[in-house]
Order: structure tokens, then sequence, then C-alpha cells
């Protein structure tokens, strides 16, 4: 088996006022496992389904293999499209629940059987071919649903927030299992999620989409720590967006005085001096224990492997993630340094909801 | 019982059993007035179950529950004084969300009800909605107007299940810090029942961990992350854990010595000679200049703050390191923890894998 190279050219599709897509242009490789990566209301979930053939675009293109498959119905795609939540048929077994879709195509019963029978060989729950799903794991139910695709003689997997139905731990195992399975197949993945983690760590390349565009297309480490957008660097990385002013500029690279932290290197795309800047600073950047600046701890919370301070400097409110230590409370003194250079947009760039 | 009264909730020796299964199997708790309280377990642990025993809206074959001091056994849940908030958000659907507050208010029987409601309705930041119907509202704002409601209730005590289990995860994770710091602003004590560890362990002072119906431990989220008292618990609590098996072979102070056949380590416990199980996470996994633990980088994942690797080690086992550092996939490396990083187990008498199930 091999995946379909697809290719999505200035996608366009309004409902109404509202712009879903505004000329959505990619190209995702044979075997690639691509993830959209965007907040609700993106147009990532409006996007997958256009490519599986459940939405009509208004304009643009959707190739596999260089062939247009716009005027193609999704069973003729050859798209496996996976809904969040996965939607298995309760009622009927494992089996039934993999082969419907062959059924009701009007496959013959031997050609079912034998698609059925493989499709549950790889991802290994063959024996399983009489449960019913409630019967099974979250992780289980996951691979069945994968199957079901597969058994479709899918090529291409259109996966839509596949991992939100699992708990923490589960989410881990399953989003391995199914970009090993993925490659061991040789599929083409589109994997869409807000999870900028989840994102960060099955894919081969990311798209950042925000308001029906994609704003970057890059490997996680290019998305993560060089975002060409400050919504980016907020979305992807959670970065404080601070306020200030290019006072120094050479080459690519300058300092920012920075209101309420004062000057800071920089990294910026081709800013005059002057410009007003919005400097992005991730909150594992602010190195707790260092000696620079001075703050106070408004809140704590515990994210699993990491401590996430609000902290109080002057005026502003940073986020910062350090380890887990004993003796943080709120109102605790601390001392930090940064981790530079800081990335700097210009101000004007960031058409947010507020900076803090 | 003098002395509960401090207390917003004592749960003694609780006992539910269906048919086949001891839903909850003696469980006691106590939560203390202003705290926030989240009980965390997989599916199936008992913990809705507790909830609603408390609530009222099960009744337990055995034990008791006193509410602010009060003995509540028996009483339907509209007299126990508690506000309930379900991830179904269930508002009148004809209704505003002022006029589903005011109704709160009015049933209660307080009079200006009308401002009552207009004060909740502000404290949970919904206000300007108000004229609003539940259907126009996003379901962070539908359930701000349903906690807004158990405030004109006049409840004291908040009962969650799963409160954020309908929305998406990014309006979850904004809004449970919302909800927080309004309870602890308004000197509410909350019981928040969730499947979602990470969310419990963001927001809560005390997270009691429950498994097949009862508690395993009690703890604030740092105790529960950096020593927990069961296999169960280093699984279930603060991400992924590596287990490895090993052999007690000696004591040095708080730590014991564990041969885990590739070498000797220190470990925090106090576990007797014998078969052993140290837990030790991959974010205290250091790559080091020298280490027991040696072996090669066999996988190697982006997540953004760091990069977690799959290690395999010389003796074929393999355990998960996150770090900052980038190291190429095939590079020899060694291990490194402190002990204090490390808790160890005496071998589980039913097996590894049964201790750590839990689906």
């Amino acid at each position: 088996m091999r995946g379909a190279k697809v290719s999505v050219r200035d996608l366009r599709k309004r409902y109404g006022a509202v712009k879903a897509l505004d000329g959505v242009t990619f190209d995702v490789e044979s075997g690639e496992y691509f993830v959209i990566l965007g907040p609700v209301g993106s147009g990532r979930s409006t996007l997958l389904k256009c490519i599986a053939g459940l939405e009509r675009p208004d304009s643009g293109d959707i190739l596999f293999d260089g062939e247009s498959v716009l005027g193609l119905p999704p069973e003729k795609r050859l798209a496996g499209y996976m809904p969040p939540g996965y939607a298995l048929f309760p009622h009927m077994t494992v089996w039934e629940n993999v082969a419907y879709g062959l059924w009701i195509r009007g496959y013959p019963r031997r050609e079912v059987e034998e698609r059925v029978e493989e499709a549950l060989k790889l991802v290994g729950l063959l024996h399983r071919a009489d449960s019913y799903p409630h019967q099974l794991s979250g992780g289980q139910r996951q691979r069945i649903a994968l199957a079901r695709a597969l058994a479709s003689g899918a090529r291409v997997l259109l996966l839509d927030e596949p991992l939100t139905a699992l708990d923490a731990v589960l989410t881990l195992e399953v989003r391995r299992e199914v970009r090993r399975l993925a490659k061991s197949l040789g599929l083409t993945v589109i994997h869409v999620t807000h999870n900028q983690e989840e994102a960060m760590a099955v894919a081969d390349r990311v798209a950042v989409m925000r308001r029906g565009r994609v704003e970057q297309v890059g490997s996680p480490e290019e998305v993560y720590f060089n975002p060409l957008t400050p919504f980016e660097a907020k979305f992807v990385a959670d970065a404080n967006l601070l306020p200030g002013k290019l006072v120094e500029v050479e080459g690519a690279s300058g300092v920012a005085e920075v209101e309420g932290l004062g000057p800071v290197r920089v990294l910026h795309r081709g800013l005059a001096a002057g410009a007003e800047v919005l400097v992005a600073v991730r909150p594992e950047s602010i190195r707790v224990g260092g000696s620079r600046f001075r703050g106070k701890v408004l809140d704590l919370s515990h994210l699993g492997h990491t401590l996430r301070l609000w902290v109080e400097v002057g005026k502003l409110r940073l986020r910062v993630d350090t380890e887990p230590v004993l003796g943080l409370k709120p109102g605790s003194e601390i001392t930090f340094d940064l981790d530079e250079p800081l990335l700097a947009f210009e101000y004007s760039s960031w058409e947010g909801e507020g900076v803090e | 019982m003098r002395g509960l009264s401090r207390k917003a909730l004592v749960v003694t020796g609780l006992t539910k059993r269906y048919p086949g299964v001891t839903a909850l199997d003696s469980v006691s708790l106590e939560v203390g007035e202003g705290e926030y309280f989240a009980v965390i377990g997989p599916s199936g642990s008992g913990k809705s179950t507790l909830l609603k025993c408390i609530a009222g809206l099960e009744r337990p074959d055995g034990g008791s529950v006193y509410i602010f001091g009060r003995r509540v056994d028996g009483l339907p849940p509209e007299e126990r004084g508690v506000g309930l908030i379900f991830q179904e958000i269930y508002l009148f659907p004809h209704m505003t969300a002022r006029s589903n507050v005011v109704y709160a208010a009015v049933a209660r029987g307080v009079g200006r009800a009308e401002d009552v409601a207009r004060e909740a309705l502000s404290a949970v930041g919904v206000e300007v909605r108000a004229r609003s119907l539940p259907r126009e509202l996003s379901l962070g704002e539908q359930q701000k107007v349903s906690l807004a409601r158990a405030l004109a209730s006049g409840a004291r005590l908040l009962l969650m299940d799963e409160p954020y289990g309908s929305m998406d995860p990014r309006t979850a994770a904004q809004l449970r810090y919302e909800v927080r710091r309004l309870a602890k602003s308004l000197g509410l004590t909350v019981i928040h029942v969730t499947h979602n560890q990470e969310e419990a362990m963001a927001v809560a002072d005390r997270v009691a961990v429950m498994r097949r119906g009862r508690v395993e431990q009690v703890g604030s989220p740092l105790e529960l992350y950096l020593r927990p008292k069961s296999l169960f618990v280093a699984r279930f609590v603060g991400g992924e854990n590596n287990f490895l098996e090993g052999e007690v072979v000696g004591r040095d102070g708080p730590y014991v010595e564990v041969d885990l056949g590739v070498g000797a380590v220190k470990a925090f416990g106090d576990v007797e000679p014998g078969r052993a199980v140290v837990a030790v996470r991959p974010e205290k996994l250091k790559f080091a200049e020298s280490g027991v633990l040696e072996g090669r980088v066999e996988a190697r994942e982006f997540l953004g703050k760091v990069y977690k690797y799959v290690v395999r080690l010389r003796d074929g086992r393999s355990v998960l390191v996150k770090s900052r550092e980038r190291v190429a996939q095939g590079a020899p490396v060694k291990l490194s923890f402190d002990p204090l990083d490390a808790v160890v187990f005496p071998y589980p008498p039913e097996g590894l894998a049964e201790a750590l199930r839990y689906e």
C-alpha cells in the first residue's frame, strides 16, 4: 500500500458571512504524517471535510496524486475519515462496524470478509471481532475506527481530533500507536487537533491555521521555535507577548526595550529601530533562580512535569513554567533570567484579542 | 460530633453496592471550609458514586455524610445546601440566564431575589449576558450561569462532576482557573470530580485518588507527584512514569539501595530487602557523564517545551526520558537521577501490570 500525495490549492469556503476557508494551499507528501493545528473555528474541520468529500468547497482544488478528486463522492476518494469520537455503532459488533461501509457499497461477501479480516489483523484486534464497542477500551475503539478506514481501502487517513475521547495516559499510548501503524502501512495522514503537544509529538510537519488561513507550515521545531506571527507564538508555545520598542538593530538581531522589564536581546524580521514590537517570551524560557529580574508569585498550578506560575513583575503578569519544587506559594518572591535572544514581532501584526 | 463544625464535608465509612460491584468500599474523607478538593480516578473507580452519595442523589448502603457539621443522611438533595454542577448543563431553555438564576434565589426563599441573582451573575462574570437564552450562550458561559445559579441558591459547598467534560479543552483550561479564583474569592468549598488528572492537579488544593471503590491516597498535587504511596498513584497522576524492577539490597538513611540488574541505584523509600519496583519520572532522568542506566536513544519526539526520548537500555528494557537537551537518534547515552526523585515500592503480589492497570 502507498499513501496518496494530497495537494490543496487555494481552497475557499464560505458559510454566510463567515469565511471558513480563505485560500488554503499546501501539499502533503505520500506517507507523510501531517498535522493541522488550530483553535476551534479556524477552519480546520471544514478543511478536513472538504478533503473527505463531505463538504464542497466554493472554489479551489483538491488533488490526490495529481488528480482532482472534487468530482468524486466520498466513497470513491479512498480517504478514510474519522470524526471526533470515532462514531462506532454501539449495537454492532467490531466485525460489523468494520464491514458496514463495505456492505452498504454492495461489495461481494467474500471481498468484505477478506478486507475486514485483513484490517482487523493490521490493528491487532481480530480476536475481538465479536465484541461490542462498549466492551473495548478507549484505545481499542480507536483502533477499530482505524480498521474501518483501512478496510475501505483508504490511502489517506483524515483524523479529526482523534484523541479527545481518551484520558491522559491512554492518549500518549494511542497517539504513538496510530503514528506507528500509519508509518508501517505507508499511509498519508492528515490529523486535525487543537493540542499543541499532540501536534508536535506525532507530526512530520505541522500547519498552523487561523481564521481560514494557514499561517505557517513547517517541522514541529520550526513552528515552535520560529513562529512567523505573534498569534502562532501564543497559540503554539503559549508565549507571553510583551509590548516594547526596538531600540537597536543590527541585521536580524537587536535590542528591544520591554515595558516593565527593560532591554532584552531579540531576533526580528526586517524591522527598523524605533518600531513598536511584541516580544514573545515562552513560559519555559523564563529561568527561575536567575538574578536579573524580580517578581512575585500570584498563583501556581501543577501541570504534570511542570509547575505553572503566574508572576507579577511591576505591571506585567507573566506565565512561567518551571520544575515542580517544594516551597513556592502565592506571595513568594522569585528571581529569574530570560533565555535570549527572544523573538520580536511588529506590534501591528497582532490582530488578537488583547495583549497581556 | 464536636470538631466537625469547621469541616465543610466529612464522609465516614461510605459504602455503596450495586449487584456484583462494590462501587464505594468504606470511603472516609474530610474537607476543610474553603478548600478546593478534587476526586480523581479512572472510570468505574467510584468517584461519581461518591459525589452522588454526598449530594443525596444516591442512597449509600452504609456510612454517613456531614455537611458543615450537620448529618445529612436521609435528607433529599435540595435540603443539603449544596450546589450541583454536572457535565450536562441543565438550564431552563425558555428562561433567560438571569431568570434561571433568579428562580434559584426565589426557590431558596430569599427576599431581594433579583439582587441576589445580579450579584451571582456578576460574580461569575456573565452579567452582560444576563438577557440571553441558554442556547445563545457558549458552553463555558452556560456552565458559568449554572454556577451563578448554585451561588444564588445559597450553596456554600459546590459539588462538580466533570464540569468541563463537554467543552473544548482550551475553553476548559481557562474556565478551570476562573472557577478556582471565584471559589477562593467567595470562600466556597468545592468538591470536583474528574477523570482528568491534569485538570485536578492544576486547580485543587488537595486531591483524592480513587481506585475500585477505595481512596488510594489523599494529598496536595505536589505530594502525589513527588511521593505517590502506591504504584497506581505513581502511574495515574503526573503524566508518564518509568517503572523499573529490581531487588532491594540495602539501606542508606532515607534511601534504599536497589540492584536493577545493570547496577545499583539509590531511591527514596522504606522497603524491606527483596523484589521491588523503582518509579522514576521521565523528566527526572538526566543525560549524564556517568550513570548506571546505559543505553541508546531509540526514538525522539519533540513536545515543545521538551524532547521525549525512548531509551533502550543495555538489558533490553526501555525507559522514557524528557529533557530540553537535543540528542540524536541512535546516540549512546547514560542516565542518572537524584535519589530523592525516585520512589521504591515492594513488588506487588498481584504483579506489576495488574498493579498499574486502570482500565
